[in-house]
């Protein structure tokens, strides 16, 4: 027998001998940080296209087919519409409910993209604790709380919401944002995003600078991803729309700084969402992506909804912001690199106004 | 109640107040609005409430409850150490199988009261460097700043290594890291430059433990030596009720080596009983009890050998003389140091605590730096001299001060750093960031880096780029974003130093601020 004190002594010694082989193996080398700066003259390629779908004064339902030449850049076919839909559909009005839901029929309904018992997680951008929404730096909580209840009412088994915030708490944030409110009277989770459940994964081929970073599982292993930035202005990559948004399910997105536009480009060669709607209810456009100001956030009460993140990215940017997208590298770099079109030849468009 | 029942009521309540202690430390975690004031255990703690209040000169609310305690020391004596102290209470449970009961040296118990002493002189002169020796701000720093942040790393280590072959145990960790994290851990992992440092310290105190039992509070606990003080005319006292057979069971059993039996008698120091109650069922007499008031035993025509008083440490005018100028010394040599004449570079002090006469009102207690969410909040080292050691400041290259977060004044027992509100505390100015353009990845390398302008949280951005045309060494044109400060926005919450990609010291660092009146 044991005594026990010695069993205790025992328990204690095992435990730190386990958890110090642990913490050891945790300390191993993380994959890619020697990775070198990228070389100072990025890879030019001309910007072709510049004929994009004008944007037409706000009508009732209708469908825009442009015909343009499209990118001779585009190494790969860009990811699929759901067949005889349309690919790209833009929602406005003054109830961010009654868009949020107009834009995801417009592309079909939710049943083309939440099957019954599926796991769901929306990845709205709660970028920090220290503003309401009303300051456009986190996504609208009705856009994000309507999309939940769509989600259950397809017959999800669970949804859940989650980002990572560059600054403060995820639960200040979570709160601060009004997400938290909006998503639980719906009856979805808010997941605080767990240091324990990131992985390596090693990127494929097409994506040009990381080899290899650290991604949240469930991102990866969840059915359906619904990922609903918002609309902002970036000192850095100029505007933080769907494929910018991603860096909010990667450790370390500090460090992808110093050859941003690409990295983003890459980190949507391994995550992609079934589905990006960027909230542009409120735009941030200036002072980004932090905020604060008021006189900065202008009212656009517009969704944009797409498969495709650089579409939406790319459509975004030209109608939200007046830039042309190949003027925003990530989006030029995501279309060279067959992650989706920032033009919109042969792409059915469907506008709705509710 | 029975001897042994008094015994064990004091196990009871001893084991439940280091729970309860340990419970408000984890409970920090959530934030600083709770029920129960959660530095519960300083507010009751009379060297810290008369530290502070003699060396700030002035009334501390919040510390009034310490009155309370005083009267407790008066009616129970030390019983404060054996019952209620957690870190008595570790002291006793981390401890050598057979307790040798040995002194270790008759003298050195006088050692806590020149130490109260040098605290009192100094406190009255303004300083409070030594409140370091109070144990409760002792376990919470060692709590917050070594303790919680290794547990975090074995949780965190644990589930990493589990999580993708232990499905089963998912619900568990979905319960820390959904439920408890940022309720009963902290939000995030955090790293404390001295953590090793307080550990040893801690470490050290048990381990004195294996030279004699309780030797922290027999020989060096200052606020011990409080009631200590006020043990000698306490109204509680043990007592011999009647004549012994001089066993010496007692003798053996007492951890603070309070009882003292020679064949002439028996005798307690009341100044070293911590009310432990120990000696209650070891006495095969029942000649031991607890007695409220009362000058003698109770039994008539005992020998007078009979006494709860004992001298054998006996307080000299010159201890207190000598007490009085060690701290006149010792805060005249602080006041000559170099960290008097000019503020350290990176003395970067808590929101509102700079010019709030920091020093003489704060005791060390690390609960700022324990409620502070990203750790930036740390015991220091000597960056305000000798004389603020272990006093928080923000290391801003492992955590910022977050523009949404004011919690450390809220907690603050003492107001050393002062309760702003939220809009107050994101207008104080802590510190100026600066700018390293030789290390700079955008200044130096020709590479594109915004991470400091993309966090910088004040709305019209203190950092702000400037897109210059510049010829990068191998002789092509290329446009960098070159970051620049606007000192007069920058509050130095430290964000950028932060977040800055560049590996040892950031290309942006937070400076002691230097507010410069407004142009023009």
């Amino acid at each position: 027998m044991l005594s026990r004190r010695e069993f205790i002594r025992r328990s204690i010694l095992y435990s730190l001998a386990l958890a110090s082989g642990n913490a050891l193996a945790s300390c191993a080398p993380p994959a890619p940080t020697a990775t070198p700066l990228p070389p100072t003259s990025a890879p030019t390629i001309a910007p072709t296209a510049t004929a994009l779908a004008p944007t037409a004064a706000p009508t009732a339902t209708r469908v825009v087919n442009v015909t343009a030449v499209p990118l001779p850049t585009m190494t790969a076919t860009p990811a699929a519409p759901i067949a005889g839909e349309p690919y790209l559909a833009v929602a406005r009005g003054a109830s961010p409910a009654a868009i949020t839901r107009a834009v995801v029929d417009a592309l079909g309904g939710i049943k083309k993209f939440v099957k019954p018992g599926n796991d769901v997680i929306i990845k709205p951008n709660i970028c920090n604790a220290q503003n309401t929404f009303e300051y456009a730096s986190t996504t609208n909580p009705e856009v994000v709380a309507e999309l939940v209840k769509l989600c259950l009412e397809a017959g999800a088994k669970r949804v859940r919401v989650m980002d990572q915030p560059f600054s403060g708490t995820a639960t200040a944030a979570y709160a601060k944002s009004g997400i938290r409110d909006a998503v639980e009277k719906v009856g979805g989770e808010m997941e605080v995003m767990s240091s324990a459940k990131y992985v390596t994964v090693n990127f494929p081929a097409t994506a040009r600078d990381l080899k290899s970073w650290k991604i949240y599982q469930d991102i990866l292993k969840a059915d359906v991803v619904i990922n609903v930035p918002i609309a902002k202005h970036h000192g850095g990559a100029k505007l933080t729309l769907a494929m910018k948004g991603l860096m909010g399910v990667i450790t370390n997105p500090g460090g992808i700084h110093t050859a941003l536009d690409q990295r983003i480009a890459d980190l949507n060669t391994v995550i992609k969402p079934t589905l990006n709607i960027i909230d542009s209810v409120r735009a941030l456009m200036n002072h980004g992506p932090t905020g604060g100001n008021l006189r900065d956030v202008k009212m656009m009460n517009t969704l944009i909804a797409s498969h495709d993140p650089v579409a939406t990215d790319a459509y975004a940017a030209q109608i939200l912001f007046d830039k042309k997208p190949q003027d925003i590298a990530y989006i030029k770099f995501g279309a060279e690199m067959g992650l989706g079109r920032h033009d919109f030849g042969n792409v059915r468009i469907k506008e709705v106004t509710v | 109640m029975t001897p042994s029942r008094w015994r064990r009521a004091r196990q009871i309540v001893q084991i439940l107040s280091a729970i309860f202690f340990f419970a408000l430390a984890f409970l920090t975690y959530r934030g600083f609005e709770s029920p129960i004031p959660l530095d519960l255990y300083l507010r009751v703690d009379p060297l810290v409430a008369f530290g502070a209040m003699l060396a700030a000169r002035a009334v501390i609310a919040a510390l009034l409850l310490a009155l309370a305690a005083v009267a407790f020391g008066f009616i129970f004596g030390r019983a404060w150490c054996g019952w209620l102290c957690p870190l008595g209470a570790l002291l006793d449970w981390i401890s050598p199988r057979a307790w040798r009961t040995a002194e270790a040296h008759k003298t050195w118990k006088r050692v806590k009261y020149v130490l109260l002493f040098v605290i009192f002189f100094a406190a009255l002169l303004g300083n409070l460097s030594l409140m370091i020796l109070d144990p409760i701000t002792l376990l919470n720093r060692t709590f917050s700043s070594a303790f919680v942040p290794a547990l975090n790393i074995v949780i965190v280590s644990v589930e990493t290594a589990l999580y993708p072959v232990a499905p089963p145990l998912h619900p568990l960790f979905d319960l820390i890291e959904q439920n408890w994290r940022g309720t009963l851990l902290p939000a995030h992992q955090t790293f404390y430059q001295l953590g090793w440092m307080l550990a040893l310290v801690f470490g050290g105190v048990i381990a004195l433990n294996w030279i004699a039992p309780r030797f922290w509070c027999r020989y060096l606990c200052p606020l011990g030596a409080v009631y200590a003080l006020q043990a000698k005319i306490s109204w509680l006292k043990p007592r011999a009720v009647k004549d012994c057979s001089h066993c010496a069971a007692c003798m053996r059993v007492c951890p603070t080596n309070a009882i003292t039996v020679t064949q002439d008698g028996f005798s307690v120091d009341p100044a070293e009983c911590v009310v432990c109650m120990d000696c209650l069922p070891a006495c095969p007499e029942s000649v031991i009890a607890f007695q409220f008031g009362g000058q003698r035993s109770a039994v008539s025509g005992q020998p007078s050998a009979i006494s709860s008083q004992r001298s054998d440490v006996d307080l000299t005018r010159r201890h207190l003389i000598g007490s009085a100028l060690a701290s006149v010394g010792a805060v005249a040599l602080f006041r000559s140091a170099p960290s008097a004449a000019r503020d350290d570079a990176w003395l970067v002090r808590p929101p509102g605590a700079q010019d709030n006469n920091f020093l003489a009102k704060c005791i060390r207690c690390a609960e700022c730096s324990k409620i502070c969410p990203t750790g930036v909040l740390q015991p220091s080292l000597f960056e305000a001299g000798v004389e603020g050691f272990w006093s928080p400041i923000l290391y801003t290259r492992l955590g910022y001060c977050d523009y949404s977060c004011n919690a450390c004044g809220q907690i603050c027992p003492t107001g050393a750093i002062p309760p702003l509100t939220l809009e107050q505390k994101r207008q104080s100015i802590i510190g100026t960031a600066y700018i390293d353009e030789n290390r700079c990845i955008p200044w130096a390398s020709y590479r594109p880096c915004v991470v400091c302008e993309e966090m910088c949280p004040i709305p019209d951005k203190a950092i702000r780029l400037d897109a210059v045309d510049v010829i990068a060494p191998d002789g092509k044109k290329v446009q960098v974003q070159r970051p620049r400060v606007i000192p007069d926005l920058c509050i130095g919450c430290g964000i950028c130093e932060y977040k800055c990609p560049l590996t040892g010291p950031a290309a942006i660092r937070v400076y002691t601020p230097m507010p410069l009146p407004p142009l023009g």
